[in-house]
């Protein structure tokens, strides 16, 4: 449409980005480099799953329409690769466990953000034809920052020495469902034929439910000892 | 060190950004391909559309106010009122969407519809008209913005929020913004051949059909009843004859010519160039005199009616007198419910045009008549964008072709002076129609929009022409393909380019949409500050219970 939808939808995609930021204090801690570098792991990590993926899964041309669902899940269990990177970033800094997660999540949604939806709302947003899309990108990455630090707290428990006994079931079906996520959501789309803002409705619902059980599990864990 | 990193973070980037490469598709525009409606200059007339460029909002025809859009029918809704009311409105651009299934239209639509377009192909219009066949995406943007029209009547409370926020615009518009060219380069391919009767110089019979078609859009005009029926009956003549003239007990006393005219709905200007080019420039032409009668065939896919066309009343004892007695005869005994009638309509020199294939023969006093189902020569079916094989009949082509042939017969041989009953058949076992080559000539014919400013550009129209020669040098003697060119200076006919189109449509939004758009995500902003500033409320109730829990 025109340079004011391109408006939108940026103030859209990265206000809640720098609302976050502000407000949960990581500006105080100049957390700002500690944030660039996650993201730059995130970059490493993808660009190793790339080479994976073009490795050991070349593009399955099967007839058209037909859902291939064990290439889908191997190719989901590669996301795997986050979880070792998000811990590597965790792992480096030193800090509080709230701190330590929210710059790697902050970093990496950060970086996700820029890399894969910045190029797309500038060609797109700002064309002459109107689309939902973009708006829908948008509201996808203000998730999909939830998503990541409600993944970063999973992991970030899963990797503690002192995680007590009954917290292990839990903790590893959490992070599978953050893994396997996108999976879910893209077999979810084929078998119920959901529409765009369904499907938008479907994952912010998932990664809401999916977040508080994680903050659940991750507040009794810290405040329980 | 640090440009290292750079370049490492580059390729980082790059790499992630082709990951995400498809995303780019936007997936609200559409393009497709249009028809511009016919353009053409015929003895100091201009008939068609004068405009090409394309760059408006769509809207439908029922809105009140078109002027400068682009203004979307269906073939159902077409009608001659609609189009001259945005021709007065000084609308951008009519677009017609032709649906792919013409079978599936009902009779009534395709009846009105061939009306129309016949009426305004009559009269000249400076916007551009297209026509487009349907497909998913038009048929959505038919739907909305035929809604649109009808949210006209809600309370203007509902109207404004509506076009703030639901209302969806799709804009059309054309890359190419070149003038339209003219060309008078058009040429139009006669082919002609011949079956040698047995005597040395027997008299003559003509028999022919023109193979161009006419439509609204060039493109689009697949002329199947007009003129593919009368060329797939004279391809299956040919062959039949020439099985009859090969035999030396069956050859009758007669030359037998067949010709396939190009340039056929242009005023039959293949066929006059080709008589020119017989009468006055040939050294010797079976054309030349002892012409028994010139058979035209026009149209005879359908329906129980036969009319025989004549410029003058046959005289008793005519070849023409003697082949309708022998029609009749062939009619009344074996098809008694088909309708023969003998139409008499004087040429009229004042007039411009010319009605029939065979008034190009009257002129030059070669006795001739067509023969065509139709009775009115300005029939909207002689020319038109819904004739394809689907309307055509093939038991009533192959019975009209039975009929031609069977006259034929009788009238070679005098099989009535020589008293032989009355429904005999000749073409029968060995001789009969074949049903089978009948529709592949007709598929083959209808596979290309056989428009006459088409014929002589397209790959696939000269390849079609190529094979009718083919088909003619398979069965025939004497087989010439005569290409007439035009008059650089005085051209009869002036064509002109881009008939064949790409346009975009693109979905758009109203520029109050934005703004709307603008504070709703600002609500949301606001909305989404607030819980994360108050993110420790719930902080501490979610500590609280944790605690309690454990104690």
């Amino acid at each position: 449409m025109t340079l004011f939808h391109f408006g939108n939808c940026f103030a859209l995609a990265y206000f809640p980005y720098f609302i976050t930021y502000k407000c949960s204090g990581l500006s105080e801690y100049n957390a700002f480099w500690r944030c660039v570098q996650a993201g730059a792991t995130y970059l490493f990590v993808q660009l190793c799953k790339m080479l994976f993926l073009a490795t050991f899964f070349p593009t399955w041309e099967g007839g058209a329409g037909v859902y291939d669902f064990v290439g889908e899940f191997m190719k989901s269990t590669v996301d795997m690769a986050d979880l070792l990177g998000l811990h590597l970033v965790m792992s480096r800094n030193a800090g509080k466990g709230e701190y330590k997660i929210m710059v790697a999540a902050m970093g990496w949604a950060t970086a996700e953000l820029v890399m894969s939806r910045c190029l797309p709302l500038w060609v797109g947003a700002r064309g002459i034809e109107f689309d939902w899309k973009y708006i829908q990108m948008s509201f996808d990455s203000n998730i999909s920052l939830v998503h990541y630090i409600a993944m970063a707290a999973v992991v970030w428990m899963f990797t503690r020495y002192d995680l007590p006994k009954s917290f292990r079931l839990p903790v590893t079906v959490l992070l599978a469902l953050c893994v396997y996520k996108a999976f879910l959501m893209e077999l979810f789309v084929n078998i119920f034929l959901l529409g765009s803002w369904t499907v938008l409705l479907v994952k912010a619902v998932l990664t809401g439910a999916i977040s508080l059980c994680s903050l659940f599990l991750f507040v009794t864990l810290v405040h329980s000892n | 060190m640090l440009p290292r990193e750079l370049s490492v973070a580059a390729v980082l980037l790059l790499c992630v950004q082709s990951l995400h490469g498809s995303a780019f598709h936007p997936v609200s525009s559409h393009e497709f391909t249009a028809y511009r409606m016919q353009q053409y200059n015929l003895v100091q007339q201009k008939y068609g559309c004068r405009g090409a460029i394309l760059g408006a909002e769509a809207r439908s025809a029922d809105e009140p106010v078109l002027t400068r859009r682009c203004v979307i029918m269906k073939v159902m809704d077409f009608t001659t009122e609609k189009y001259l009311e945005a021709q007065r409105q000084n609308a951008a651009a009519i677009l017609i969407l032709l649906p792919t299934n013409i079978s599936a239209v009902p009779y009534d639509s395709i009846q009105s519809f061939m009306v129309s377009e016949s009426e305004v192909l009559l009269k000249e219009i400076l916007i551009p008209v297209y026509v487009a066949p349907e497909d998913e995406k038009l048929l959505i943007m038919y739907e909305e913005v035929k809604q649109a029209a009808a949210t006209r009547t809600l309370s203007i409370f509902v109207r404004v929020l509506r076009s703030m926020v639901t209302a969806t615009a799709f804009q059309m518009s054309l890359s190419n913004t070149a003038a339209i060219k003219s060309s008078t380069d058009t040429t139009f391919t006669t082919l002609e051949g011949v079956l040698p009767g047995a005597e040395e110089d027997a008299p003559t019979i003509v028999i022919t059909a023109h193979y161009d078609s006419y439509g609204l859009a060039p493109w689009l005009s697949y002329g199947a009843d007009s003129n593919g029926s009368g060329v797939t009956i004279l391809l299956e003549l040919v062959r039949l004859f020439q099985k009859l003239f090969s035999s030396p007990g069956t050859k009758p006393p007669f030359n037998l010519m067949f010709s396939l005219t190009g340039g056929g709905k242009y005023n039959f200007l293949g066929t006059k160039r080709w008589i020119e080019d017989h009468l006055d420039h040939a050294e010797s032409s079976l054309l030349h005199d002892n012409v028994a009668f010139v058979l035209c065939l026009d149209t005879l896919a359908n329906s129980d009616e036969l009319h025989m066309h004549v410029s003058r009343p046959p005289k008793p004892d005519s070849p023409i007198q003697s082949f309708l007695e022998q029609l009749e005869e062939v009619v009344s005994s074996r098809f008694p419910w088909v309708k023969v009638g003998l139409v008499h309509k004087k040429i009229n020199l004042v007039e411009s045009s010319v009605a029939w294939e065979h008034e190009r023969y009257s002129l030059r006093r070669i006795p001739s008549f067509t023969l065509s189902r139709l009775e009115d020569p300005k029939s909207e079916l002689r020319g038109s964008m819904l004739d394809t094989m689907s309307q055509v009949d093939f038991r009533k082509m192959k019975r009209n072709g039975v009929i031609v042939a069977e006259t034929l017969a009788r009238y070679m041989y005098n099989l009535s002076d020589k008293g032989s009953p009355k429904d005999m058949q000749v073409f029968k076992g060995q001789l009969d129609f074949h049903d089978s080559r009948m529709s592949s000539l007709m598929s083959s014919l209808t596979s290309v929009p056989r428009a006459t400013q088409l014929l002589d550009k397209e790959p696939a129209h000269i390849l079609l022409v190529n094979s009718l020669e083919h088909e003619f040098k398979r069965y025939l003697q004497q087989v010439h393909r005569h290409t007439f060119r035009q008059d650089k200076k005085d051209p009869d006919i002036t064509f002109f380019d881009q008939m064949s189109q790409q346009i975009v449509m693109y979905r758009v939004k109203p520029a109050a949409f934005d703004l709307f758009l603008g504070g709703c995500i600002a609500a949301y902003l606001a909305i989404v500050y607030y819980t994360i500033q108050n993110f420790d409320y719930l902080y501490v109730k979610l500590k609280a219970a944790a605690k309690y829990k454990h104690e």
